[in-house]
């Protein structure tokens, strides 16, 4: 079952631990969720990602920024 | 496939029914009760118009912590000396930061229909489970 733990920390970070997804759909929603906060005002800058494959991380780490 | 993604979060222009959910939840830690548009004063009975007042008596005239919402964000406004320090501006403005937040990805969870799973407090910080 496609799941997202998201953490709220009080200094403004956001941790969002999303697993259970069949290929690359898992970062459809996360575009959909930021995009969705957006409308309620938060805007969120990505510091980190790692993309995960099964049970062990694989290949991307990468730094982007949106909606600063 | 799945990912771990860090995020930082800031507040632009702050929803008011949002606001107030967090606003509210607060109060109610707090024992307090909230008042919309209302005014917030200091020890000197100086005022300024807030969207929320927590309403909480205070040395002289001050009479709680207001929370308005300003084109960069949230701003919490108290006479901290007039409650003895106990209340700092900054820790309540990341509180409600944060509550906001919660409230936030909550209305986003129904909109986009993921199941709330579980909401948990811990000492890192708030934890929603989502499902699909």
């Amino acid at each position: 079952m496609p799941r997202n733990l998201i953490l709220i920390k009080k200094d403004g970070t956001i941790i969002i631990d999303a697993s259970g997804y069949q290929g690359l759909t898992c970062l459809q929603d996360l575009k959909l969720i930021l995009e969705k906060l957006k409308q309620y005002g938060i805007d969120t800058s990505i510091l980190e990602q790692m993309l995960k494959q099964g049970e062990s991380e694989v290949s991307e780490k990468e730094s982007v920024e949106v909606g600063t | 496939m799945s990912h771990l993604t860090v995020c930082k979060a800031k507040i632009a222009h702050a929803n008011k029914q949002i606001l107030k959910l967090a606003v509210e939840e607060l109060a109610k830690t707090l024992g307090a009760t909230v008042k919309e548009n209302a005014k917030v004063f200091d020890y000197d009975e100086e005022a300024e118009d807030v969207d929320f007042l927590i309403e909480m008596k205070g040395k002289g005239q001050a009479n709680g912590i207001g929370v308005k919402v300003t084109s960069s964000g949230i701003e919490v406004i108290l006479d901290e000396w007039a409650f003895d320090y106990k209340f700092k501006a900054r820790e309540l403005s990341e509180k409600i930061t944060q509550l906001y937040t919660k409230y936030a990805v909550l209305a986003v969870a129904e909109e986009i229909g993921m199941h709330v799973e579980n909401i948990t407090e811990t000492e890192e910080g708030i934890v929603i489970s989502l499902v699909r």
